[in-house]
């Protein structure tokens, strides 16, 4: 499967890779992105099976590109992994169609529950 | 309007999970190491938070810790300044990000900026609390700023 990570914190993009791999999701095709709207465009030329996206990005943050994505038609499986995880941002995630919402910082065990449903 | 703030002990708890998390590291409260503040160079890495409390978050270090956390960070001996930059970025976002989750909202979260010398909040801002943490022997500092007293007073 294809995962697409789009953070504009190169560092962050790093760990959440690295935290993947400590979850037992290797062997899967990484692709970055280093804002909401280099996401967007990955999302159409990369079609990933899976978009794990910060929520606060310079061009266009993480809500915006899930918006844009679903009114596009696109259903690609979407989650953040941002540092903000209150009850209205998770509530506003949901209703914008994301599967899940991990708050930083993030285990391994975080990554697992979240994503097995996804990627195994 | 009452508002109750950040009390230091729930900033202390979000430091010790976010180090513990990021750094791989317990950070050490207390007694600080004896260090000339005015020797070397200061990484400084702030976010804002915009909503019913308006708040400047800054964390401050030697430009030895800096490129230790970037170390830690990325797992790499030798931390480009960019890298260096990012980290502390990136360090200060999260740090922000769970702060924020404690105070009222409806609220938003300004992108990271780190810079390379000390951070002056605007003169009407009130700092709201500090702490300061040692990683291996040199002193990190977290600091609030109320960018709007007089909202919370």
């Amino acid at each position: 499967m294809k995962i697409l990570v789009a953070d504009d914190s190169r560092v962050m993009r790093q760990i959440v890779i690295r935290t993947l791999r400590q979850a037992g999701f290797d062997g899967h095709d990484v692709v970055e992105a280093e804002n909401g709207r280099d996401a967007l465009d990955k999302v159409h030329s990369e079609a990933p099976d899976l978009v794990l996206s910060d929520w606060n990005m310079p061009e266009m943050n993480g809500i915006d590109v899930l918006d844009a994505l679903r009114s596009s038609g696109s259903t690609v499986p979407f989650g953040f992994v941002t540092s903000e995880g209150s009850e209205e941002m998770r509530t506003r995630a949901e209703q914008g169609g994301a599967l899940f919402l991990i708050a930083k910082p993030f285990t391994p065990e975080s990554f697992e529950s979240a994503l097995a449903p996804v990627l195994r | 309007m009452t508002i109750s703030l950040l009390a230091p002990e729930d900033v202390e708890a979000i430091v010790e999970q976010v180090w513990s998390s990021l750094l791989e590291v317990e950070p050490a409260f207390g007694p600080l190491p004896d260090v000339d503040a005015s020797a070397g160079e200061t990484w400084t890495a702030t976010v804002t938070v915009s909503g019913p409390v308006a708040m400047l978050i800054a964390t401050a270090m030697p430009r030895e810790a800096a490129v230790d956390v970037a170390s830690r960070l990325l797992m790499v001996d030798d931390p480009t300044t960019e890298d260096v930059a990012d980290a502390l970025g990136e360090l200060v976002n999260v740090l922000g990000g769970n702060l924020k989750s404690m105070l009222p909202g409806p609220s938003t979260l300004s992108l990271p900026v780190t810079v390379t010398g000390e951070v002056a909040p605007p003169s009407h801002a009130e700092e709201q609390g500090r702490c300061v943490a040692v990683l291996d022997g040199r002193p990190i500092s977290l600091t609030t700023y109320l960018l709007d007293p007089g909202a919370v007073s």
